[in-house]
Order: C-alpha cells, then structure tokens, then sequence
C-alpha cells in the first residue's frame, strides 16, 4: 500500500537517474535524445494499441456475465443467506442523504442479516444533521469517521468497516440507485461460484444519459466499459481496476488484503488489482446499479482528474516491486494492468500534444520534426495515431450499438471533444500529483435534472437491456 | 439453475489468457487449402520458370517491394501512392529474404508465393462459407472445386497479380456478411467492416461491395426489427455505421498518408502515373457512345467465356428465391454482383484497360448465387434488440424446421448436380478464355508457347517478354559501376532496377533526390542514363517528360553508349546513355 506518496525512494531514484540522462544527452545531442523519447513513446503507443486490438476482439464475444434470476434470487431461503455489510461512504452530501436512505430501504435482504453503515466526517454537520432527521426510525447506523488526514472514501471505508461483520460486503455511493435484488443476487451467486472468486462487480449504468452532451458521452464510455470491455479484460485474464460502488466482496478476501489504501483516491482500482495479485478472481454480476453522470463541465473534469490521478498512484505503487508484481499477476496480467491502468492517464496527457505535432507536420513539413521521427519511429507512429483513433471511436460505436441504444450515436460524433476534456483532466492529474497526491477532488452530485425537479422520482428500473 | 450457461467456469479451459494454443487440426477446409496452395504454387513455378510469363502488375509489386527495402534510398514511402497499399505491404515479408533465393526477386517469385497463398485462402473462406450455410459435403466440395480449378482462377492464383487478394477479402466479406445475416452477432458485422477496409487497401474496386454491404445491412436491419419506424431507422443508421467506419477509415487513412507524403491525396487520378494519364498515354480516348455500346457487348461477352451459365444460374437463384421470399439469397450475391457491375460499366466506359482479369469476380459470383439457391433456406433475419450471437442449439433447430418444408429444403439431388455440372463448364470455357487473343490478349500467347512444341513467331516473342530489361541489368553489373552512378525512372524500367545484383547503383524516381538530381544529373554525379523512347507508356518517363528529345539525339546532356532493343514487342526498347557534352 502506499504511504501517501506517489513514488518511494527507490524509485525517486530511478526516475532521478533516468530525466538527469535524459536532460544531459538533450544538451549535448538534443536530435538523438528527442529521438529516444520519440521512440520510447511510440513503443508505448505500439503496446498499448496491440493490447487494445486484442481486448476489442475479445469484448465482441458474448460477455461472460454472472447472472442470477430474480426468481433465483427470491427463492432462496432467509436463513441461508450470509450477512452482509452495506458500507455507504457520505461527504457534504446533505441534500442528496434523504434519497440515499430511500434506496437502501428497497434493498430486498432479511433486516436481521444486513447492516448499512453510514459514514459520515465528524466535523461534517451539515449530512450528520440531515441523515439523523431522515435516519428515524431505520435500521441504518451513522458511523462517525475522525476528521484528519488523509480525508479520503477509503479511510472512511476502513473505519467503518473494521468495526463489521458481515460475511459479505459492499459499498454504494450516495447518489446510487442500486437493483434492489442485487445482494440476493450477489449471495446466491458467491454461494455457487468457486471460491477463488472473492469478488463481483455490479454493471454500472447511468440514469440521466440524455441529460447534455457530456452525460451521452459519460454514458456512452460507461456502457463500454462495463458492458463490454470488463467482462473481456477477464477474459485475458488482467486484473480488473474495480468501479468505485456495487462491488461485492468476501470479508474473508478483504481482510487478506488489509482493506482499502486510504491514500489512494482510486482505491476501487487498487482494491481490483491487489485481489487480483492475491490469486482472487474477480467476475461481473448481470445486476444494474444506476448512477449519476457528471453533468457539468467542471465538476466532470474534477471527477476525472481525480481518476487519473488515482490510477497513475496505483500504478506506481504497483510498481514499486515490479518483478513481485510481474510474478504475481502473470505476463499478459502485468501488461494488462499497464495499459488499462498505467497507461490511460500518460495517453490522456500525450494524444494532444501527439494531435499537435501531426496537424503542424501536416501543414508545414518542417525539418526539425522529420530530424526526430526516422522512419523507424515515423511510421508506426503514424499507424498508431490511425489506428488507435480508429479503435477508441470504433468500440464505443459497437459498445452502444451492443446496448440497443443508438441514439447516443449522434454524441459519439463528437467524441474528440470529450478526449480533449479527458486531456485537460490529465494535465489537471499530474499538477496535482505533485502538489497534493491524496487531496480527495470532492464530485458533487444530485445535479441530474430528475432530481433537480422533483426529488422523489427516482425508482430503480429494469435496465434498457435486453440480452 | 442458478447460473446460465454462459456461466464462466464452464468455459475455463480459455478463461484464463482468453488464448488457445492447440495445434489446427486436419479439418476438410485446411486440407482443400493445402492441396489448393500446392497446386497453385506448381503451377507458379511452371510459369515463371518454364513459361516466362510474368505479369507486369505483380512483377511491379514485387519491384515496388524490393526498392522498399534495398534502393539506395530505402524508405516506405518509396511504396507509391498510385495503388493500393495492402498487395505492396503483404510482399515485403518475402522480398526481405531474397538472400536466401534469390528468384524471389529475380524472377518475382515472392509475387507468385503471395497470389497462390490469397487464392488457396480464397477457396479455404469459399468452402467455409458454403458450410456456413448448412450445404453437405458432396455438393459443397464439387462446388469448391468448380472455384478452385476454373482455369481463371488457377492462372490467377499462380500469376502474382493481386485478384487472388481481392477475393479473399470479398469472400471473407461474403461469408461475415451471410453469418451477420443468420445469427445477428455484432462480431461478425465488425469482422464484414473490417474485410471491406483491407479489400479496400487491396484494390479500389472494392468500393462497390461496401456500397452494398451498406444497403444490404440497412434494409436487413430496418424490416427485420421491430418497434416503431424511428427505431428501427436509428439501428439500420448503427449498424450501416458499424459496417462501413473501417472502410471510411481505411480510406481516410490512405487518403491522408498521400497527402501527408505526396502533396495530393488521389493519386490514382492525379500522379502523371495515375490510371487516367496511362489511358491517355496509350492512345485510348473517351470513348463514343457506340463504342461503349461495342465495350459493354465485349464485357459481356467476356464474362460469358469465363462463366457460360451465369445467366442461367441467375434466372434459378431469383425464382427459387422469389418461392423462398429469402434476403439471405439476394443480399450475399448482392456484394459481388456490385463489384462486377461496377467493372463492367467502367470497362464499357474506358476508364480501365479492356483486360480479361477484371471480370473475374463473376466467377464466385456465380458460384455464390448457386450455392444460396442449393442450399437450405436460411433463417430470416430478425435484429430487434437481439444482437448477440444465438446458442447453436437454436440456430440448428430453427434450421431443422426449415429442412421440414419443401421449399425451404435443400434443393433435390438431381437438380444440385445438374446445376454443378452446368457450372462445371465454365472450366472448358475458362481454358479457352485464358488461351484466346481475343479475349486474353495480354497472356494469351505466352501461356500458348508453354503448351505447344512448336510456338509460332508471336509466341516466341511472347515468351521473351521482360528479357531485354534483363540483359539490360546484367550489362550494367559486369560494369560494376558505384553507388548512385545510373539515373532511370523505374515506372518503366522496374524491371531492370529489380533484376539487379546492386540497386543501390540507380537513382530511381523515388529516391528524395531525385527530381533534384533529373534537373542536373551531371552535377549529381550521375554517369548514365537510361531511357526508354518517348511515345506510349514511354511518354510517361520523367526523364522523357524532363529531356523529350534524349532517347533521339541525346538532347544535348548525353551521348548514346549502347540500344538493347526488346525481344518481344511487348515491351520498350531501351538506350544507355552516357551522361556528358556530346560534341
């Protein structure tokens, strides 16, 4: 686990070592170093292009979903079900907690065998203040999480959680709409499934898709992700990077792991790789949670840069002993996890300014940029930038049209523009990184219109999805 | 049940790297494949190295392959922009090892390796395909070999031009298309979108099948799907998007790299090189509308010669269809017939060479519209929401049932192997028409000197094609001249530069310098130049367009050193000139 910092001594180091080189050659042969980090960095593109080839076609097979009917899920019997932890993680979330109750109320599971955690900062009165007047009467208990640092979800996850029981647990997000089924369905399922299998993650989905264009984008990448390019990361046996709620985990497994890093601001991808290091086998339950999407330019930005910022945190401290790392989670696994997780925030950073260079090539053909892209590098270059465009618009077109749901075909037109907030969000990650690594960027939610317009509407629905 | 099928541990043998690294065992598509490849790669042999017939596209390819690699300027950008890409790329492999054998490209053998691999590979998706479609094995296999041994497509196979990539790739596209068609999987809409882009790369034709497969997907996907009239468009628009973005792709990229490159980004029309300056320079003008007339009358003609019964086959096809009310039956001929359209109408137009080779995709044309006639009906396609790829336990059953209705039935023996015999014809008819002058003016009288003992004249220089551009090479290395020493354009005289011990001796017209070293070549250090005479294709020479009087008189940089005059009148005569004040 990390310690709060990105890097440890060792690497500091290295990379110490490596940028003096770097710097030295560029003084005394700028042509030949620019030349080095040209080619290192097509390399990069190369593999990751490579595995994402690869990961595509794997995600055009029937995904292998866990699926537990409802009837199955009803069926079984209350005293065989095993006690579950519901860990809900709230800050400065006042005026959303009324409606967070509400839907862990529905959650269908015998009261005597569940228990919701709420937990809440100590100097965050405002939510203790609106929890305790919805909280009347209900079964859900308030665990005040110490204020201090670091103020993260994984430190209040750890808290409460060491002070719980169940045999399973699982953390939602306050602005979660949750299938109410879905613990049935995770118990019944854990009960059938080897028990190498020590977690499942939800689908996730996004209720407010046809808000504005950012939450058809949003939808359209998660539909992606979730529906399609998880289930096939499975399959090629990397580790999968967890989303942050619905996912459901054995205490046992949990514990074997120490819990969650609470300097990580991506804890749910650390959590899915450090199970994954342990030999445990993740697999993704065919049970909806519908969340918010980001609606709002800047709040998005935040959310992503925090993402970003989390999973280049993980990747270090995955690092720090990479041949530990390497061993443990195969080579195809140490790949996978360097390009899902490493790689997506330094290709965030890298595509414009790469965007860049090409446009400028184009217009001028100037001789500096053809001094330090011999055809060696030139070329495979050149099909990684077509090649890979082609393929991160590609999958999100077969994703959606997988999804029965084209009419987030029009948004995905526009798709450059949001890998252009993605960028932003990048370039946002590294500042932070390195001024302040566990800062928390606080996402606001409860700005979806359905609730901006009358609170009470939401009910979980069947997903739009039919298989 | 808790667990559906799908369940992951029943499939664990791949749950793991989602890889399998098993042995291919010897099933009946892989062995027809290797009988077809070696069968196909004799007959190379023969050709090249009995016959001489060479042909002049694939022997440039493998030109095009070798300045990549060994000019004095090797760069990959040297692969021209005129062409598709793909048929150049696929060759580099090979041509890299010509160390090993040298007739790899001394003879352009690399060429003829690559035409018999895409061709056995054809008749492997051909046989696949018709088992796809739930035909048995006895007519299936006839029906392979209807394809496989039309003398066609076995000279096409051997002769290193790129038709053998392009039906496989219009196979491949056939057969994703047909599974598309039957069991919904979005998999095997991407793999038709993406067997569009790579036939694309292959050869420009291929842009009448994806106006095909764009219609054919549209109108599956919009009357098989229910809901209201906006949906069902909403997921026709989805689906013709999946179908076609590789394509529209492909062709950016290639659009944009020739652009990036070249400074123009349609070469084909454009580049002094192009197909339009090439007609022009032959003398072939746009053509009145009773010679298009006379055009079409020969299209026709030839694609009679090389499938007799294509009509016929055609009438069959559209009454049983019309009987099976079947879109299966009319949209998978549908992307081979747009192909063949389209060749026809810019056959009779001009736009291309009147060449027999063209036509040659009516050949599984009428192979495929036959094989959907005799095969079982197939199910209709419903999209609905439904786009994941059915249990075969369905699909078998639903094909079941359909074997309980007479018409939806395979079709009855004795009508099967009347059809096939009537396509088994094409194979006499095919023979003729590769050996005939009038319809295979190009090859006809080489592949005529292989079977005869007794050649006639024309013969005997047809087989001498290329020769000269030999002795020409061979001349220039016992001069063992130093690098950079010769100037030639080799859109002409690739055959000289490819033949050669040391390329590195020409600067040829993709060297970067080139046109720098054209406009002073003494300056440059050039010693010698070659040239061929400045009419017919000749006339497109940079040096001719550069200095239109130096194959005459020297035009005053040169005196002539040495004329190799062809052997075979196919071909350009060639004159060495010395680079220097004449008087």
């Amino acid at each position: 686990m990390s310690n709060g910092r990105f890097l440890d001594e060792r690497q500091r180091r290295i990379l110490l070592a490596l940028a003096g080189t770097w710097v030295l050659t560029l003084v005394v042969k700028p042509v030949l170093a620019i030349t080095i980090l040209n080619a290192l960095i097509t390399l990069v593109y190369v593999i990751v292009l490579l595995y994402n080839a690869a990961w595509f076609r794997q995600s055009l097979k029937v995904p292998e979903l866990v699926q537990v009917s409802d009837w199955e899920a009803r069926s079984i019997p209350d005293d065989e079900l095993p006690t579950y932890t519901v860990l809900v993680a709230a800050y400065r979330e006042g005026n959303l907690i009324a409606d967070t109750l509400l839907m862990l109320e529905l959650l269908d599971y015998p009261k005597d065998k569940l228990e919701i955690k709420l937990l809440l900062e100590s100097d965050d009165s405002q939510t203790i203040l609106a929890a305790m007047r919805a909280l009347a009467g209900s079964q859900i208990r308030i665990v005040h999480v110490p204020a201090g640092q670091p103020r993260t979800k994984p430190k209040a996850l750890n808290y409460g959680w060491q002070t719980s029981s169940g045999e399973l647990v699982t953390v939602f997000d306050v602005e979660d709409i949750p299938d109410p089924l879905q613990l049935r369905r995770a118990a019944v399922a854990f009960q059938r499934l080897d028990p190498s299998v020590v977690c499942l993650q939800a689908r996730l989905q996004y209720h407010n898709a046809s808000q504005n264009l950012i939450t058809r984008w949003f939808a359209a990448e998660y539909m992606t992700w979730f529906s399609t390019m998880l289930p096939a990361l499975i399959r090629m046996g990397s580790p999968i990077p967890l989303g942050g709620t619905s996912m459901h985990v054995r205490a046992s497994a949990l514990r074997t792991v120490g819990g969650w890093d609470p300097y990580n601001v991506t804890e749910d991808a650390d959590l899915g790789i450090r199970l994954h290091r342990q030999g445990f086998r993740t697999l993704i339950l065919d049970s909806v949670t519908f969340e918010e999407a980001n609606v709002d330019f800047v709040n998005w930005v935040k959310q992503r840069s925090r993402w970003y910022k989390g999973y280049l945190q993980t990747w270090l401290v995955h690092m720090r002993r990479p041949l530990d790392t390497w061993r443990q989670l195969g080579a195809l696994g140490f790949v996978g996890f360097c390009v899902v997780v490493g790689a997506a925030p330094v290709l965030a950073l890298l595509n414009p300014i790469c965007w860049l260079l090409v446009i400028i090539w184009f217009i001028g053909h100037y001789i500096q940029i053809k001094a330090v892209f011999p055809g060696w590098i030139f070329y495979p270059a050149m099909l990684c930038m077509f090649l890979g465009n082609f393929l991160a618009f590609y999958r999100n077109l077969v994703a959606v049209r997988i999804a029965g749901r084209p009419q987030l075909i029009p948004a995905l037109m526009l798709f450059p523009i949001y890998w252009l907030m993605m960028s932003i969000a990048a370039v946002r990650a590294f500042a932070q990184m390195a001024t302040a690594p566990s800062f928390w960027d606080k996402t606001m939610h409860g700005l979806d219109h359905r609730r901006v317009a009358d609170g009470s509407e939401l009910r979980w629905q069947s997903p739009p999805i039919s298989r | 049940m808790a667990i559906t099928a799908d369940f992951p541990l029943a499939h664990r043998r791949n749950a793991a790297t989602g890889l399998d690294f098993r042995l291919p065992g010897l099933t009946e598509p892989r062995v027809v494949f290797g009988l077809c490849l070696a069968l196909y790669v004799v007959v190379a042999a023969v050709l090249v190295f009995v016959g001489n017939v060479l042909a002049g596209d694939g022997v440039s390819r493998v030109a095009i392959a070798n300045r990549i690699l060994f000019s004095r300027d090797p760069h990959l950008a040297a692969i021209g922009f005129v062409w598709s890409p793909l048929p150049n790329l696929v060759l580099l492999p090979l041509v890299a090892l010509k160390f090993l054998w040298p007739p790899l490209v001394r003879q352009a053998f690399a060429g003829n390796l690559v035409s018999s691999l895409f061709m056995a590979g054809a008749v492997y998706q051909f046989l696949r395909f018709l088992q796809d479609i739930g035909m048995a094995r006895a007519r299936r296999l006839a029906l392979t070999a209807c394809f496989a041994f039309h003398p066609m497509i076995v000279l096409y196979a051997a002769n290193s031009m790129s038709e053998a990539q392009l039906l496989f790739f219009l196979l491949l596209v056939v057969r994703h298309l047909g599974k598309w068609l039957r069991e919904h999987s979005v998999g095997s809409l991407v793999a038709t979108g993406m067997y569009l882009a790579l036939a694309y790369l292959t050869r420009y034709e291929a842009t009448a099948a994806a106006a095909a497969v764009l219609g054919v997907v549209g109108v599956a996907t919009y009357f098989g799907s229910r809901g209201a009239a906006r949906s069902r468009l909403a997921l026709a628009a989805a689906d013709c998007m999946i179908a076609i973005t590789p394509f529209a792709f492909a062709f950016a990229f290639w659009a944009l790299v020739s652009l990036a490159i070249t400074g123009t980004a349609f070469q084909q029309f454009s580049s002094p090189y192009g197909n339009t300056a090439q007609l022009h320079a032959m003398g072939v003008a746009p053509p009145t509308p009773a010679q298009e007339l006379d055009g079409a009358g020969l299209g026709v003609r030839w694609m009679l010669a090389l499938e007799p019964f294509l009509p016929l086959v055609l009438v069959i096809g559209a009454i049983r269809s019309i009987f099976r009310r079947d879109l299966n039956s009319v949209a998978l001929p549908a992307v081979l017939a747009a192909v063949v359209t389209f060749m026809f109408w810019a056959h009779s137009t001009g736009t291309i060479f009147h060449e027999l080779r063209y036509f040659i995709v009516a050949i599984p044309f009428a192979l495929v519209v036959l094989a959907v006639t005799l095969a079982p009906a197939q199910p209709p396609y419903r999209a609905g929401l439904r786009v994941r790829e059915e249990s075969h336990a369905a699909v078998r059953s639903r094909r079941d049932s359909a074997a309980t209705s007479r018409i939806d039935a395979p079709a009855p023996v004795a009508f099967a192997t009347g059809c096939i015999l009537l396509m088994a014809c094409a194979i006499p008819s095919g023979a003729n028409a590769i050996l005939s002058n009038s319809t295979n003016p190009d090859q006809a009288f080489q592949l005529q000197a292989l079977l005869t003992r007794m050649p006639t004249r024309e013969q005997q220089m047809a087989s001498k094609r290329w020769l000269t551009e030999r002795s020409v090479s061979s001349y220039i290395d016992s001069r063992h001249l130093p690098k950079s020493s010769i100037l030639i354009d080799d859109f002409v005289g690739f055959v000289i530069v490819m033949t050669s011990d040391h390329p590195n001796q020409y600067v040829i017209t993709t060297d970067r310098d080139f046109l720098l070293t054209l406009s002073a070549p003494a300056e440059f250090g050039i010693r010698y130049i070659l040239v061929p005479p400045n009419r017919g294709r000749g006339s497109l020479d940079a040096i001719n367009r550069q200095y239109p009087t130096l194959y005459d008189d020297g035009a005053g940089i040169g005196t002539m050193l040495k004329q190799f005059p062809d052997a075979s009148d196919l071909q350009m005569d060639w004159r060495l000139y010395r680079v220097g004040a004449q008087q």
